[in-house]
């Protein structure tokens, strides 16, 4: 079990290849080899998170190379921490993909796009567990093309520019990245984190300007993939037009793995003394802020249900920058706890969107009246999901925004405890309507899609549907998953 | 003293249970929804019957889980004043959902209404039975909430219209809340409701506190200024629904603030300080104006909702006057009002769907063709206008014996002119109902008989008879109670 970490990416890539080969000769092995790779990945995880908790961090070495020279792959808790997220979030999704993806895409590409969305969740894996700065660019590297791919799969005039564009800024995203990482390699020697933590502060005595230069380049590289407005525009779009299971991940786990990944860079490499003198922090509270009050303002006059969901998560991404912007121990939870609790609940919006969007074709949040007594089961998960993200106790979205707040009074700043107040107002505003009018209103004359009428989606998409509404309950309901999220 | 008991928890998970099978299978077996409705509420009265002896003993029950409910896990914690709370609130509960089980015979989409009503209910429980501020937190938000599905149940423009307006305020109320718990927490410590007051000091911060917490309850409660939501919501609801709302939820909002006075902030912080001066001058101004603006009402479950208005500035402003004698006035009032402010709510109800009548000026003549009910209303009217052998005029008597006690004559003046307006907008009414000419254009639904049917008569005659039960039975255990919490409290 020692190779753990390296075999949690390998499954996921190993799986990636082989489907598309599969698909020439055993066409039906395809749905399994989807979801085997992400259970085995997800098993190794809960192993590690053991072994971290019982004996410390791991620190695996690939090859066996030891850290100046060779690769270091590093899970702590808070690595842990968002491994879980991501298979909480991905195993419901990738069971969904199955059942939905031949709906959604041409019957040549079904197997394709698995294999990216395996791809994708792969190099997300990688990207949390990266000890070294520039093994974590090679798999956001990754990571940004296969997240291409799978939004200008459905190759609609729209999907192809929202991709185009997301491929544009996340690249001008990437340069920066590369640059700083070059200049804090000419600087330290090192691209270890460990390491380059050491020999910061000299560096930064001997040449503070070019310190500054890298620590800004890498922070707004990561903003932009993370989508902190005001860099947020390359998100709306292709969150919407990515098929459903894409908008899942994307909007659950691609921003939050970027958000972790500059938390993690900011205090492992650079150290915190670097980033405060920078006022980083300073920049990314008031990004933040503007960020939970607009991008949740933006979401108020969509018309498309996934757009609004979409405009929703750059809202709700601020918050996770919010707390990690606090600094404070518990606004750090606190943004641990949203970045899983908003994960589930966005994914579980956004595969409920796509289970009414194909049972009954209705896309826009006008026309959702009376979908309640059509779908009761979907639409009591999406009521679940949508309440969680308002932070109504007793879901999920609640606890997570009760440590924020505390942080925030923590830290001496009770201004932030309005600005999260605020913005679950708006959140509540704009996830109400639609709530409303579906369970409240008259129903409107449906036309239903395929032949079997008027019912649930099927049982695969259900069920994740279910796994992930009854997560957000769950998470609100039981107080050793949010002590177990980092103790 | 508190001993360790799960009759709290069993009283609040019975209708919350029961609510979320009711609402699973109530399609399918409706019957069997109905019958499980009725048994739920009637259920939670038992762990009330078995708390009695206890709590009249001076006893205080208790039982915390720590793992439901992150971060704080929830308390429940049951005294005087919430066994009051939630006897009141159970008992008037039972009655209403036997009526509400005849009375929408027949309405669509039953197994919803019937499964808020017992989320509701549950809610009110928790309130009520709450150890913590966490927990009173938890369970207020969840009222919101199940509330609201009451309120916009006949799916009516209007009833969306007010219940989203309903929404709004109460989200915004728990908003404040959620801040003031969040930062009582921070600045004391603590967020047990066992103490006489954990805030350790004024300062510009705990007066923040204070107002946040008024705003979070006080909306509610309907207090003026917050009160704009409640005269849509209360009288849009089906009437077991509008009992409910202006007979024991409001009174959440009232429950919660009597816990920030007295065992968030405490007597010493609070009588050292000018901040009741807050909730008085806002609970005067909704007992006048709402009072006033009831008589100017056509619609009778309008001019009900307003009387509430005014009912709960009675009950707010005995809080805020401070000491024992008008304390132990508001919580009798809270369960006075209760009983009564529900019963006339399902007369309307009753009157409504028999004869029609809606508006004031069409009610010549009712009260011959439905005397029963009639007499019910009158009684509760007279209770609410205070006359005596009524409940409130008990409640009244306390209530100014404390304005007096506390140096506020003008209170006392208040009250009496707002107990004037009440008669102005009861009895009216009742004198023509049964001697007004009736209009011969009366179209009557059910020409079988004028009285209503037994299942929705007898919940309201029990209601009617509380309402003067109470004040003449000799050792009248409510005031007791109110009595002793209030001395409690540390008020002299």
């Amino acid at each position: 079990m020692r190779n753990a970490p390296a075999l949690v990416v390998v499954f996921l890539f190993l799986g990636a290849f082989i489907i598309p080969v599969a698909e020439m000769k055993f066409r039906k092995l395809v749905p399994w080899l989807v979801l085997t790779p992400a259970l085995l990945s997800s098993s190794l995880v809960f192993v590690m998170r053991a072994r971290v908790w019982s004996e410390g961090p791991i620190r695996f070495h690939v090859g066996g190379w030891a850290p100046p020279w060779g690769i270091e792959m590093f899970v702590d808790e808070y690595t842990t921490t968002m491994l879980t997220a991501i298979f909480v979030v991905a195993v419901p999704v990738l069971l969904y993909s199955m059942a939905s993806i031949p709906h959604e895409l041409s019957p040549h590409l079904t197997s394709r796009y698995h294999a990216l969305n395996l791809l994708l969740l792969g190099s997300l894996c990688g990207m949390t567990m990266a000890g070294d700065i520039f093994n974590l660019y090679v798999f956001m590297e990754i990571s940004s093309l296969a997240a291409c791919g799978t939004i200008s799969a459905k190759g609609s005039r729209e999907s192809v520019e929202a991709s185009l564009r997301y491929f544009l800024l996340s690249e001008l995203g990437s340069g920066c990245i590369l640059l700083g990482i070059a200049i804090v390699h000419t600087l330290t020697g090192h691209l270890n984190m460990g390491l380059c933590l050491e020999s910061m502060p000299y560096a930064a005595s001997l040449a503070p300007s070019n310190v500054a230069a890298a620590a800004g380049l890498v922070s707004i590289g990561l903003l932009v993939k993370g989508a902190l407005f005001p860099l947020h525009i390359w998100l709306p779009d292709a969150h919407a037009a990515a098929p459903t299971p894409s908008s899942a991940i994307l909007s659950g786990l691609v921003v939050k793995v970027a958000a972790f990944a500059l938390w993690r860079v900011l205090n492992r490499a650079f150290g915190s003394e670097v980033a405060s003198s920078l006022r980083i922090f300073d920049i990314i509270l008031l990004m933040a802020t503007l960020g939970i009050i607009l991008g949740s303002a933006l979401a108020l006059n969509q018309v498309h249900l996934k757009r609004m969901l979409a405009f929703s998560t750059v809202g709700q991404v601020a918050y996770v920058f919010l707390g990690l912007g606090l600094d404070s121990e518990t606004a750090v939870r606190g943004a641990f706890l949203h970045l899983i609790n908003h994960a589930v609940a966005k994914a579980c919006l956004f595969l409920s969107a796509g289970a009414i969007w194909q049972k009954l074709g209705v896309s826009s949040i006008q026309k959702m009246a009376g979908i309640g007594r059509l779908m009761p089961v979907t639409m009591v998960c999406y009521s679940l999901a949508a309440l969680s993200m308002v932070g109504i106790p007793p879901l999920g979205g609640f606890t997570s925004k009760w440590y924020l707040a505390k942080g925030a009074l923590e830290a001496g700043r009770p201004f932030y405890v309005l600005v999260i107040l605020v913005g679950s107002f708006l959140a509540l505003l704009y996830t109400f309507p639609p709530l409303a009018s579906s369970f409240f209103a008259a129903r409107t004359d449906f036309r239903p899609v395929g032949s079997d009428g008027f019912r649930e989606a099927p049982a695969a998409m259900l069920v994740s549907i279910v796994i992930l509404g009854a997560a957000c309950l769950i998470m609100g309901m039981d107080s050793s998953i949010a002590a177990q999220i980092i103790r | 003293m508190a001993e360790t008991s799960l009759l709290p928890l069993v009283a609040v998970s019975t209708p919350t249970v029961s609510g979320v099978l009711v609402y699973a299978f109530g399609k399918k077996a409706l019957s069997a929804a109905r019958v499980l409705t009725v048994l739920a509420s009637a259920l939670s009265l038992v762990p009330m019957a078995l708390m009695y002896p206890i709590v009249t003993g001076g006893g205080i029950l208790e039982v915390r889980l720590p793992s439901l409910l992150p971060p704080l896990g929830l308390t429940f914690r049951v005294d005087g004043l919430g066994y009051l709370f939630s006897a009141t609130t159970s008992g008037v509960w039972c009655l209403v959902t036997v009526y509400a089980v005849s009375y929408m015979k027949g309405a669509f989409n039953q197994a919803r209404f019937f499964a808020a009503l017992l989320q509701t209910l549950g809610a009110c429980l928790g309130v009520a039975t709450a150890g913590d501020l966490f927990t009173l937190f938890v369970f207020f938000e969840v009222l919101s909430l199940a509330a609201y599905v009451l309120i916009v149940h006949d799916q009516t423009q209007e009833a969306m219209r007010a219940g989203f307006k309903y929404l709004v305020m109460s989200i915004i109320g728990s908003l404040s809340l959620f801040f003031a718990v969040v930062s009582t927490y921070d600045v004391s410590g603590t967020l047990s409701l066992e103490s006489r007051g954990s805030i350790p000091e004024k300062s510009s911060l705990t007066l923040a506190i204070f107002i946040a917490f008024m705003v979070g309850f006080g909306m509610k409660a309907g207090v003026f200024p917050l009160h704009v939501w409640l005269p849509d919501a209360h009288p849009i609801a089906p009437a077991p629904a509008s009992a409910l709302l202006s007979g024991i939820m409001i009174k959440a909002g009232a429950y919660g603030i009597i816990r920030v006075f007295y065992n968030v902030y405490g007597v010493e912080l609070i009588t050292a300080s000018k901040w009741p001066s807050l909730l008085m001058g806002a609970s005067g101004a909704s007992m006048v104006l709402g009072s006033a603006v009831a008589i100017l009402q056509n619609d009778l479950k309008r001019r009900l909702a307003y009387s509430s208005i005014g009912q709960m500035g009675y009950i707010l402003a005995g809080v805020s006057l401070a000491n024992s004698h008008a304390l132990a006035g508001s919580i009798f009032h809270v369960f006075g009002h209760a009983l009564a402010k529900s019963c006339l709510f399902l007369c309307a109800g009753l009157v409504a769907s028999m004869t029609g009548v809606k508006d004031v000026e069409a009610m010549a003549g009712v009260g011959r063709r439905m005397p029963v009910t009639m007499m019910a209303f009158t009684a509760a009217a007279l209770s609410m206008i205070g006359i005596p052998p009524f409940n409130g005029f008990v409640s009244k008597w306390w209530l100014s014996l404390g304005a007096v006690r506390a140096g506020v004559p003008i209170m006392l003046g208040l009250y009496l002119a707002c107990s004037m307006m009440a008669c102005i907008y009861t009895l009216p009414l009742v004198v023509s109902a049964f001697f007004g000419p009736e209009p011969k254009d009366r179209r009557v639904e059910h020409t079988c008989g004028f009285e209503a049917p037994l299942g929705m008569l007898v919940p309201v005659m029990v209601l009617a008879m509380g309402t003067v039960l109470f004040s003449i039975v000799p050792g009248n255990f409510v005031l007791v109670l109110s009595n002793v919490w209030a001395e409690g409290a540390g008020l002299r």
